[in-house]
């Protein structure tokens, strides 16, 4: 696998969403590419960031009442 | 909330309340309404007409999706009938995503960084991130949202409606096209601070 294969690979290598045999080849690629490998591990920290940064957000008390009360009235019927 | 958090979708009676209010759907639903709507209190309407529209259909539950799938594509339906109501969705198109890790490359260059990430950290973590994710338009903007809330390509697919591949090309073009975003306010901020 060539580094521009791999690149391209990147993101369905770091989403774990390739098949175990191209999985296998990045993985080979990158034990012995170090400006690829430099690459994945920004790219996986930036994921990270993104992760942290749009799904954190606790939903407040006012939601939950809001809810508790919808599901309250659909046992009640 | 306490009692209902400790139900599983695993566990769900077709669609039963109890299971659908679970905590982490909840949590995770209002944080993506945040973003797609970047107010806190129509997030809030958003995820409380999503229950509305999920008890009223409870009968037509989509198992394979599970409970947080069928949430948020009830969520997705719903803000997209409001965007086309209010026709607010941001532009950005014209720009151009192509080149490939952009923002590795910026900050690779950054000299007094000792690595890429603390440059990364050190310029634009303060709020920039989702604000840059916010103003993308909602093809792009909806499958970097679910992949953060950790749905796989094909989960997304079923969500959304759209092939795997396209599901796919969106969420590459996604990434990319903020991190273009990012590298180019960081410019902006850069030429002010050093103009005269
Ligand atoms: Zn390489």
């Amino acid at each position: 696998m060539t580094c521009e294969e791999a690149v391209a690979r990147l993101y369905e290598y770091l989403d774990r969403e390739l098949d175990p045999g191209t999985r296998r080849r990045v993985r080979q690629h990158l034990a012995r590419c170090r400006p690829c490998t430099d690459k994945v591990h920004f790219e996986a920290y930036f994921l990270a960031q993104l992760r942290r940064c749009l799904v954190s957000e606790r939903a407040p008390a006012s939601l939950y009442r809001r809810l508790e009360a919808l599901v309250a009235a659909v046992r009640v019927k | 909330m306490a009692k209902t958090s400790a139900a599983t979708p695993k566990v769900l009676e077709r669609g039963s309340p109890l299971a659908i209010l679970c905590e982490s759907c909840v949590n995770a639903l209002y944080s993506v309404a945040v973003r797609l709507t970047r107010r806190r209190d129509t997030a809030e309407d958003l995820v409380q007409d999503t229950y509305v529209r999920a008890l009223r259909a409870r009968a037509r539950y989509d198992e394979e999706l599970g409970a947080k799938g069928w949430l948020f594509a009830i969520m997705r339906r719903l803000h997209l009938d409001d965007v086309r109501r209010l026709r607010r969705s941001p532009q950005v198109d014209s720009l151009d995503d192509r080149e490939d890790f952009v923002l590795y490359e910026h900050l690779s260059r950054d000299a007094a960084a000792s690595s890429a990430e603390e440059a990364f950290l050190a310029h634009y973590l303060d709020g920039c991130l989702a604000a840059t994710v916010e103003a993308l338009p909602e093809d792009l903007k909806l499958p970097l949202l679910l992949s953060a809330g950790g749905f796989t390509y094909r989960e997304m697919a079923r969500i959304l409606g759209w092939p795997v591949g396209t599901v796919m090309s969106r969420l590459h073009r996604a990434r990319r096209l903020v991190q273009r975003l990012l590298v180019q306010q960081c410019r902006e901020t850069g030429q002010r601070e050093d103009g005269p």
